[in-house]
């Protein structure tokens, strides 16, 4: 699993921080890198956002590894929770779900050492 | 309407229903006149057989593109363009449909459509990136007012007038999604009756309804809800001002019985009538 990633740092942000360009990179990076907000955008809007996209990511993951979903029962919203604060947005939802998977193998090795 | 293709009633193509939307389609009744298909779930040289069928049989495809970002400060992917034409070639479609949104910023993905800030900045970007993507499809382009969650404090426009430069500054045709609309109403106070006197209508060559559910006071346009009457209202309130060329009704997830899609479908066709018969 990657580390949590700094959102990265384009070439060219443009010429302040009021450009169209960085005002678009700074409502992603709240979405995906819980970045803070873009000024002056009504930050729970933003934090609805946010887990109105997560909920998208859970139900495609769920599609994409329904034995795993089915597996964690009522478990599963939680354990995409805490997957997606710890990992970095990977490209796709079919990647997504296998990164999802291959964390949930990993936390369960864990609980079986202890 | 010079935006003139005659859709009819619709419903959008997904791997999920393709079994329920031939029977739909073979109904008893007027049944579905054309299908949308989300172009990224759709590869033009490895088109669905189910897919390829129903277009055999007839049925018009509209590709519906979900990942151009017009609206983004990022540049244009050509090959992006490229697939929405290769698809629109393949089904020999009569237009392909985007958004007015953005969906990734400096290289990173937001994996949702999100709004711009209605400005005059963003809209020379938009204005810029669909000129350049109409210069690379074969049929004509419309654009869609998405559903949002967040707004800019920069917004210098309402959101008719944006969509109405926008149209007069590139000729793009309009999608107009009614849900989005009632979404705007919930979430931002936009008076849909004030936005539809506003809009070049004439310029609609569909229009998008789907169904939602209010979650503390906010509207979430999930396509995986019935359709509420609130957005059947808004449709009727456009087809009483212009009967809108085609309506397509959208379902991405929870899917319901081949019935409850039928009534839905029925009953846009019902405010259809209704308008017409005026």
């Amino acid at each position: 699993m990657p580390a949590p990633a700094d959102p990265p740092v384009p070439a060219d942000p443009g010429a302040n921080a009021s450009s169209l360009a960085a005002r678009q990179l700074a409502l992603v990076s709240a979405l995906v890198a819980r970045a803070e907000p873009p000024a002056g955008m009504a930050p729970e809007r933003v934090h609805i956002q946010a887990q109105a996209l997560l909920r998208k990511r859970a139900r495609s993951v769920a599609r994409h590894q329904p034995e795993v979903a089915a597996s964690l029962g009522d478990g599963f919203w939680p354990a995409f929770e805490q997957y997606a604060a710890q990992a970095a947005l990977p490209a796709g939802s079919a990647a997504d779900a296998k990164a999802f998977a291959s964390y949930i193998r990993k936390t369960r090795r864990r609980l079986f050492r202890r | 309407m010079t935006a003139g293709f005659p859709l009819g009633v619709g419903i959008g193509w997904r791997q999920e229903i393709d079994l329920t939307v031939p029977r739909l389609a073979a109904a008893t009744g007027p049944g579905v006149d054309f299908v949308e298909v989300v172009a990224e779930n759709v590869p033009p040289s490895a088109v669905p057989a189910s897919l390829s069928r129903l277009h055999a049989g007839g049925m018009p495809v509209v590709p519906h593109g979900v990942s151009l970002s017009l609206g983004g400060t990022d540049p244009l992917e050509p090959q992006r363009v490229a697939r929405l034409a290769q698809l629109a070639e393949r089904f020999g479609s009569p237009l392909v449909s985007e958004h007015v949104a953005f969906c990734r910023a400096g290289g990173i993905e937001a994996g949702h459509l999100l709004p711009v800030p209605r400005t005059r900045e963003a809209l020379a970007v938009l204005t810029a990136n669909i000129l350049a993507a109409q210069a690379e499809l074969p049929v004509p382009l419309a654009v869609e007012n998405i559903a949002a969650l967040v707004s800019w404090p920069e917004d210098e426009f309402t959101e008719a007038d944006f969509l109405t430069e926008l149209v007069e500054r590139t000729g793009v045709l309009l999608l107009l999604d009614v849900a989005n609309l009632y979404t705007a109403q919930v979430n931002f106070g936009l008076d849909p009756a004030a936005t539809l006197d506003r809009l070049p209508l004439s310029e609609v060559a569909y229009v998008h309804v789907a169904g939602g559910v209010l979650r503390d006071g906010i509207w979430h346009d999930t396509h995986a809800h019935p359709v509420t009457g609130e957005i059947l209202d808004i449709l009727a309130a456009l087809a009483g001002r212009a009967v809108p060329p085609g309506v397509l009704l959208e379902r991405d997830d929870a899917y319901p019985s081949d019935a409850e899609l039928a009534a839905e479908l029925s009953s846009i066709r019902e405010v259809l009538a209704n308008a017409r018969a005026g």
